[in-house]
């Protein structure tokens, strides 16, 4: 039965009152059948009694005076009546007197008087009775008659009945379809409506009320839920208009700022832009002056050369024959002379730094370290200097400016040096993509406030009478560091010695094995 | 009446007759086949069964219903065999026999014998109309008045005709049915053609 509750509520109503129907005129039709097929059967048993009883009467003087053919003609008249196939005359001493058959193929006498009176058998009725004569039995009488009539009254009724029962379901299922729609239409019209106020969320719908029953009620009611739901969602809606209203108002307030933010961030960039612009400058007139100090460095030394030679060939060739005073301004020009020269080669030492345009290679600072030993040999062997050296690694560099940087610092170490022998160790420990080089010695150390002077150029602490120098070798130091994209700074304390440190970016495995 | 009309559908009476032949000779008759008189004894209580008398045949309400033999008697103790302990209408039923007219008065049924063939017109009318059925076994027998006469067919079968004028005047009221079973039945009118 589970296809039934698929069906629609207007199929259910439909079938519930088509089964009713159905199920009642069936019953009735086969009770009326019944009924009709006993009472014929009745009748039939009567009628064929009173037909016995009949021919019994007329057939007492035939028996009474033995007029066999007088039996015989009377039960011939039998052929009026086609459903009697047998009938037969008995004496009183039960033996035939006279027979009856409608053909000879349906002919069956019993031959034995039977007093059970009618009986019904599948197919035939039949009937023995007694022929009275006054108060004495003169014979009997036997009729056998055919179903026939009752078979084919019988499928005649059921005929009818079907017939009667199909017309009669045909009205209801007009009635039917017109009452159905009682029941039905206010539900369909609930569904119509939930559905609607569902798909469309629109709870202003409300269903028409057609009925006081029951459904009326729901209608009611689900009218009345309606109005509730309609009622909050308005409520719903202004709470959610507010919010929107709210919303929007902070959007603006927001969209203000980040609009002033913006403003202030173009300004920023055409600061920026600015400040670009002023760097680049800076850098052009930087570079132009390196080049100019290139230049002039380069195009001084021919001039110094020959000022120089001639200086000496003076030197040379008038000695002795000058005054004393002559000799003193001859010395003191050769002097000058030479120190211009030393001053010219550390300038153009110095604009060179990054000018080259040597490919870098990988170099061991152990081999430079041990070539700078050897260049200072003598400055250590004058000072009776102890200069040492850490781990060292092997970087990505130049290796003439790795040179020149490593050489300047401890150079500058010996220079620097106290009341005792100075002691100059270099060092160098890994840090995250880079090395920290230090150059620690035991000098006369700086003092805090010249810790950034000392890398400017040409800026000396001390007079060459003290010191000798031209304030270039930090100076080239820090431009190579910074070439390399490192950083070089200072820390001491006067009289304590100083450390220089500086940083060197590490070299990957990759190029570690060339 | 009903069985008037049942009488003339003769078409197929062949049929019958052939049916109910067969079936005497296929049936054994029970012991021997009655004698004559045997069954002109059963005949003639039999017509008592199918004739109203007039009141006036009777003495009285319960006077015995009386059967007379005129003549030598043919039927020896059989016509006594036959009415033994029967009653015709509450009636007793009487036999009496006698070769002389006078001593049968009061008889509701009087046979007339063969050996009063010579005598019949005399006999015939001395009885009148007293509501008498007379009952002979002679040729001229109904010629002459009388009501029945038994006749034997060439098959050796007792029949039985009818003198329907002769009745009516003794006031009898013969059954239609027996007039059915009659072989022939004569009215004045008949008798004169013979």
């Amino acid at each position: 039965m589970n296809w039934l509750r698929h069906l629609t509520i207007r199929r259910k109503l439909m079938l519930l009152i088509l089964l009713s129907c159905g199920t009642a005129l069936c019953l009735a039709g086969a009770a009326f059948v019944g009924y009709d097929f006993w009472m014929f059967r009745r009748t039939m048993i009567r009628e064929i009694t009173v037909l016995a009883d009949v021919l019994g009467n007329n057939s007492t003087a035939a028996l009474s005076f033995n007029a066999r053919d007088t039996a015989e003609e009377m039960l011939s008249a039998l052929r009026t009546q086609p459903h009697i196939v047998t009938a037969c005359l008995y004496d009183k001493n039960g033996r035939v007197f006279a027979a009856y058959a409608r053909s000879h193929a349906a002919a069956h006498i019993p031959a034995q008087v039977d007093n059970r009176g009618c009986r019904f058998d599948s197919n035939q009725l039949t009937v023995f009775r007694p022929i009275w004569l006054g108060n004495k039995q003169v014979g009997t009488i036997y009729l056998e008659s055919d179903l026939t009539e009752l078979t084919q009254r019988l499928q005649l009724y059921l005929i009818m009945v079907s017939i009667k029962v199909l017309l009669v379901l045909l009205v209801v299922l007009g009635l039917a379809l017109k009452l159905q729609g009682f029941i039905s239409r206010p539900i369909l019209a609930l569904t119509a409506t939930a559905k609607a106020v569902s798909e469309h969320r629109n709870y202003a719908l409300r269903t028409q009320k057609t009925t006081t029953d029951e459904l009326g009620v729901l209608t009611d009611t689900f009218n009345e839920m309606l109005t509730q739901i309609q009622s909050r969602e308005a409520e719903l809606q202004r709470a959610h208009d507010e919010l929107e209203a709210r919303v929007a108002e902070r959007t603006a307030a927001l969209s203000k700022a980040n609009a002033a933010l913006q403003k202030e961030v173009g300004e920023r960039q055409c600061a920026e832009a600015g400040l670009r612009i002023k760097t680049e400058e800076l850098a052009r007139s930087n570079t132009e002056l390196e080049q100019f100090a290139y230049i002039a460095s380069h195009d001084l030394q021919e001039p110094l050369r020959m000022v120089s030679s001639y200086l000496q060939l003076l030197e040379q060739r008038y000695a002795g024959k000058l005054d004393a005073t002559a000799n003193e301004f001859i010395h003191y020009a050769v002097d000058g002379a030479a120190r211009m020269r030393t001053l010219v080669r550390d300038l153009l030492e110095y604009s060179r730094v990054g000018r080259r345009k040597q490919e870098l290679a990988v170099v061991n600072c152990r081999a430079v370290f041990d070539n700078i030993l050897l260049n200072l040999k003598e400055t250590i062997a004058d000072t009776q200097a102890k200069v040492t050296a850490g781990d060292l690694p092997t970087v990505r560099a130049d290796s003439t400016e790795l040179t020149q940087l490593f050489q300047n610092l401890i150079a500058n170490a010996i220079k620097f040096h106290g009341a005792q022998p100075p002691a100059v160790r270099l060092t160098a420990d890994r840090q995250d993509g880079h090395w920290h080089f230090t150059v620690r010695d035991n000098g006369i150390g700086i003092a805090p406030e010249f810790a950034d002077r000392i890398f400017v150029i040409f800026q000396r602490l001390h007079s060459r009478s003290h010191y000798p120098g031209n304030g270039l070798g930090l100076a080239i130091c820090k431009k190579i560091v910074e070439r390399y994209g490192g950083r070089i700074w200072v820390e001491s304390t006067p009289g304590q010695g100083a450390t220089f440190h500086f940083t060197l970016p590490a070299i990957s495995i990759k190029d570690h094995q060339p | 009446m009903n069985h008037i009309q049942l009488m003339k559908h003769r078409r197929t009476r062949g049929v019958g007759l052939l049916l109910a032949g067969l079936l005497a000779w296929a049936l054994p008759g029970r012991g021997a086949s009655p004698t004559e008189y045997e069954v002109k004894a059963a005949f003639l209580f039999n017509f008592a069964q199918f004739i109203e008398w007039p009141a006036k045949a009777f003495a009285s309400t319960n006077a015995p219903f009386v059967i007379g033999v005129l003549g030598d008697d043919p039927f020896g103790h059989v016509l006594n065999q036959t009415v033994q302990g029967e009653t015709l209408n509450g009636r007793l039923i009487a036999l009496k026999h006698s070769n002389r007219l006078e001593e049968l008065t009061g008889c509701q049924i009087l046979f007339v014998s063969r050996s009063e063939k010579t005598r019949l017109p005399q006999v015939l009318a001395a009885i009148g109309n007293s509501g008498v059925l007379t009952v002979g076994e002679t040729d001229q027998f109904l010629r002459h008045g009388g009501v029945i006469n038994f006749v034997t067919t060439h098959e050796n079968k007792v029949r039985f005709e009818i003198n329907l004028s002769a009745a009516e005047r003794q006031g009898l009221k013969l059954n239609a049915k027996l007039l059915k079973v009659a072989q022939t039945v004569v009215a004045p009118a008949n008798l004169e053609d013979r």
